[in-house]
């Protein structure tokens, strides 16, 4: 909100300098955004925080000011004129539902004599950003910027019976101030007369009862809104004005008797209006509110030790009322709260008034002092751990949005049906929330491979499906995924597997699968045992190519929980004692063969007299595939002798043999 | 007709070979005696095999003279070492600032970097750490934190929605009551993780980003603590001589509510976080007797953490994935 400092100065003193105005503002709870200074004045913009609807009003700031600085505020005076006894006229407002608008006040001045504003009001508005427009509407909109209560003025011959104030139907339509016919939905609050709506209430006033240079009578009307209802309609169509924004906030139910009179004694000097009905207040005064403090709360609670005098000072200071009482040996003050102050409404919202008046930064500096949790410490953090494996296997952490578009989910070939999807897209390109971190990780790869020939990438974090849970929310598993660019399957499997022992992830077995896009025809399900841990394939070609990726990649993905469920803590096995012995077999494979089922016959055979059984060399040789398997035996007992090896060499034969592959020993 | 084969073979038989002699060599003379031996003009070992090269077929000489002669420089070497060992140091003519290789390492990503770093300086207070739900029912994101359905303080949370019920979490404080609802008091605990805000993305703003939630709730907090942790963890984080201010502000689910800027030199003071005593109203929908616990709770960006602790002005470059960036980390 703008705010001359000419203005401010006007209800409080002010000494400080700018910057130290500032400083104690925002200190309290008050945030200068901007400072503006124009050749004769300062301009503030504030940032409001949407509590604080009584600082949406230079008299507001200048109440914090005085509370601040403990300085008095001055306002200007209250109408003291005794109404007029003639009574020529007779607002008529029924209000059909009185939640729409609990309290107002209503009357109608005549006589006027509408023009240009003079030159200070109009300097004035439009430092606070509001346009000069004519010296009646001028008023309306000075006393709602001075105060925080918005008004309206309708040309009171341009009204045709009494004025209805009701909830709009949907489909009704009202022509605004602003020449636009406006379709509005259901509940927006409406004020119509015999014939049409004269205003869409709290938003903004209608043409068909608006001021001009004719006027010469309006019904002055100053109403407090329920504020939901102005708040919906202003997001279904879209508009805010000056007055939505205060009146979508919890506003003083008493200022609209105030802000009347104040503006009518400017209609009275400025425009020569007469009052010409009796002004009605709804529900005015409105009820006083209390609240019970105990003193103690406030130091007990701020960890300071901020005096009694003091604590009621502070409150006395943003015009809280207190009055002491003793309770059973506690200290109590009954607070009054002030009818602006709507947002207080606990002991503990003033324990907060009390510490942005006395200053947070006066607090001591100290550490919790408390019990610490029984809820065990994670010494150990399992993504800390996984991501340093990565790191130390040359991969390169990556962060990808999460929202993507249809056009990327459909070049990496993922049907769009299964995603999850946000409702109020902003842009199309964050739309669909995404279904695997391959999303990001091939546009990564996309961004990178015009300037790198070889890297490769991972990231951890959350995919989305649209499937909803147990727990009424879609599944958004954590995984770890990673993407080897201008790698070879061996070596990209290298990694995987490094990664995946350095876990100490047991009984890791990899299935052919069925083919999933973005992912091509190397394609198998890694397991961990019998329980599915992800996928490990390349990336199909075609996919690729969308991406300008001209090499072969490869990727894996991993469901992050389960990964951590089946590490195991690393245990050391001893060294042997015993040498180990060394030696080499080359065996044929018939087709049906895989290196899996080979590798688990010689682990079976060989038993615990098996140290290692490492793959040197895949060939083929005349067509038939041939692996070269280095052997380490050892024994836990003894040392192995000639004999002990032929044994168990033997049965690694004999058992291969049975399964159809063929040994050539040398 | 030789080999290549047996050839290459026969370097690295002679070259074993020569490396054993030489060190077992124990006087200057029998090193001269190895020395004529291998490198010999008329009858040295490698000499000879060199007058072979052109006698093998074209296709095979590639590279055997390469290797021969690597192996004289280090035999050469190794002579004039072990005969003169002062010399041989001075000599070697080895230019020892060539750059060494390049190997490959992989990097962790500074939103990570940042991340372990605040959590380990919170460790150190006693806090934990869990992470969440990031598409969350609305209750948990905004009603069960005293923000009712068109409460004003939404606005300034510009929020995606799946549906009716369900949106992207705006901020990591969606955290707070689910934990509650699991854990009694004492609670000190770290909610790191993913947000959304549906705002046009520029070069301080995207629709997804990261936080850091801290949630304290026990029977002697005060809010002295938050600020003193606070400072402390400003300190521990942008350096031990950073100045820190705290002021006034509003959020629904704490009460007072408080920001908390850091001066850097040269930029004047920046917001680094929210934070507050926990609204008594809140502790409730957690399940906590406001009358018996208190805490309170902050949250700050660990995006804008990571701009300012790098010195990086535009916060998408951090999602880029640019190589280019992530090496410098």
């Amino acid at each position: 909100m703008k705010v001359p400092l000419s203005w401010l100065k006007e209800y409080v003193e002010i000494k400080e300098t700018v910057e130290k105005l500032s400083e104690g503002l925002l200190l309290s709870g008050t945030k200068v955004e901007t400072i503006e200074k124009t050749k004769d004045d300062t301009i503030f913009d504030f940032e409001i925080t949407p509590n604080r609807a009584d600082c949406l009003s230079v008299i507001g700031i200048a109440r914090e000011i005085a509370a601040i600085y403990n300085r008095k505020l001055t306002i200007p005076a209250a109408f003291t004129e005794t109404q007029n006894d003639e009574n020529r006229k007779k607002a008529v407002l029924k209000v059909l539902d009185k939640n729409l608008c609990p309290f107002y006040t209503i009357g109608i001045i005549d006589g006027i004599k509408v023009g240009g504003s003079p030159t200070w009001l109009a300097e004035r508005l439009e430092k606070s950003g509001i346009r000069s427009l004519s010296n009646v509407v001028d008023i309306t909109n000075y006393v709602m910027t001075e105060t925080g209560q918005p008004m309206h003025a309708f040309d009171y011959d341009k009204i045709e019976g009494a004025m209805v104030l009701r909830a709009s139907k949907a489909e009704e339509t009202v022509t605004t101030l602003d020449g636009v016919e406006r379709k509005l939905p259901s509940g927006a609050i409406i004020i119509e007369d015999n014939k049409k709506l004269i205003d869409l209430a709290g938003l903004m006033g209608g043409a068909s009862s608006e001021i001009d240079e004719e006027t010469q009578t309006v019904v002055l009307h100053v109403p407090v809104y329920n504020s939901l209802s102005v708040r919906r309609a202003s997001q279904a169509l879209g508009l805010r004005t000056e007055a939505s924004n205060r009146f979508e906030k919890s506003l003083d139910p008493a200022a609209h008797r105030y802000a009347f009179e104040r503006a009518y004694s400017l209609i009275k000097t400025l425009c020569s209006g007469k009052l010409a009905s009796k002004i009605e207040s709804i529900c005015y005064p409105p009820a006083e509110r209390h609240i019970k403090l105990p003193v103690g709360l406030i130091n007990k609670t701020l960890g300071t030790n901020i005096p009694n005098e003091e604590i009621r000072s502070i409150l006395a200071r943003l015009e809280f009322e207190t009055k002491p009482e003793e309770k059973a040996g506690q200290e109590i003050i009954t607070v009054g709260i002030p009818t602006f102050r709507t947002d207080i409404n606990y002991p503990i919202d003033l324990a907060e008034e009390v510490a942005r008046i006395y200053g947070y930064n006066k607090f001591p500096k100290t550490l919790p002092t408390g019990p610490l949790p029984a809820f065990e410490i994670k010494a150990v953090d399992f993504e800390e751990d996984l991501k340093r494996i990565l790191v130390s296997l040359g991969l390169r952490e990556t962060y990808s949005g999460t929202l993507t578009s249809l056009a990327v989910l459909g070049d990496l070939g993922i049907d769009n049906k299964k995603c999850l999807k946000v409702a109020n897209r902003l842009v199309i390109d964050y739309e669909y929330l995404r279904p695997t971190l391959l999303v990001g990780l091939i546009l990564a790869a996309k961004t990178n491979i015009e300037n790198f020939k070889k890297f490769s990438l991972f990231e951890v974090g959350r995919v989305f499906g649209s499937e909803i849970g147990k727990d009424k929310l879609p599944v958004q598993p954590k995984r770890i995924a990673a993407i080897l660019v201008g790698d070879d399957f061996l070596t990209a499997k290298g990694v995987l597997e490094g990664f995946l022992k350095k876990l100490h992830i047991g009984e890791v077995i990899f299935k052919k699968a069925q083919l999933v896009k973005p992912y091509g025809r190397e394609l198998a399900s890694i397991y961990s045992g019998d329980t599915p841990i992800g996928m490990f394939g390349n990336i199909d070609s075609k996919i690729l190519n969308k991406f300008e990726i001209p090499v072969s990649s490869f990727a894996f993905e991993l469901d992050l929980d389960i990964l951590q469920s089946k590490s195991r803590e690393s245990h050391f096995i001893p060294i042997p004692k015993y040498p180990i012995v060394k030696e080499e077999i080359s065996i044929f494979l018939p087709e049906s063969l895989t290196f899996e089922t080979i590798l688990v016959n010689i682990k079976k055979s060989a038993g615990e007299n098996l140290y290692a059984a490492n793959l040197i060399e895949d060939t083929k040789i005349r067509g038939e595939r041939s692996v070269l398997i280095g052997l380490e035996y050892y024994s836990k007992k003894h040392t192995l002798d000639k004999n002990d090896m032929e044994r168990i060499r033997n049965k690694i034969i004999n058992s291969l043999r049975k399964i159809g592959a063929k040994p050539r020993t040398s | 007709m030789l080999k290549l084969i047996p050839m290459v073979l026969d370097i690295k038989n002679v070259e074993t070979k020569a490396l054993k002699e030489i060190s077992q060599s124990k006087s200057n003379k029998s090193l001269e005696n190895l020395r004529i031996k291998y490198l010999g003009r008329k009858s040295g070992v490698l000499p000879k095999i060199t007058r072979q090269i052109p006698k093998l077929p074209k296709e095979q000489r590639n590279g055997v003279g390469t290797e021969i002669n690597n192996l004289r420089a280090k035999l050469e070497s190794l002579l004039t070492q072990k005969t003169n060992p002062e010399i041989a140091t001075k000599e070697t003519g080895f230019d020892i600032t060539t750059p060494g290789k390049q190997i490959d390492t992989g990097s962790v990503h500074p939103i990570t970097t940042v991340m372990d770093t605040v959590k380990e300086i919170f460790h150190s207070l006693g806090f934990s750490w869990i992470d969440g739900p990031e598409v969350e029912l609305d209750t948990y994101n905004f009603q069960k934190l005293n923000m009712l359905p068109n409460h004003p303080a939404r606005d300034v949370q510009q929020t995606y929605y799946i549906d009716r019920e369900l949106l992207l979490r705006t901020h990591t404080s969606s955290m707070q009551v689910r934990y509650m609802e699991n854990h009694k008091p004492p609670i000190r605990v770290l909610f790191p993780g993913r947000c959304y805000r549906r705002d046009m993305p520029d070069s301080t703003h995207l629709p997804s980003f990261y936080q850091i939630e801290g949630l304290l709730v026990d029977n002697v907090s005060q809010m002295s603590d938050l600020v003193g942790t606070l400072d402390y963890f400003a300190k521990s984080f942008f350096g031990k001589n950073t100045k820190t201010r705290v002021y006034g502000h509003h959020f629904a689910y704490t009460e007072p509510s408080i920001e908390m800027e850091v001066y850097y030199p040269g930029k004047g003071w920046l917001e680094v976080l929210g934070a507050g005593m926990v609204n008594p109203i809140v502790l409730k929908n957690g399940h906590i007797d406001p009358n018996k616990f208190r805490g309170w709770a902050f949250g700050m960006g660990l995006d804008r953490l990571a701009l300012l602790k790098y010195g990086i002005s535009d916060i998408r470059i951090l999602y880029n994935n640019d190589i280019r960036f992530l090496s410098q980390f």
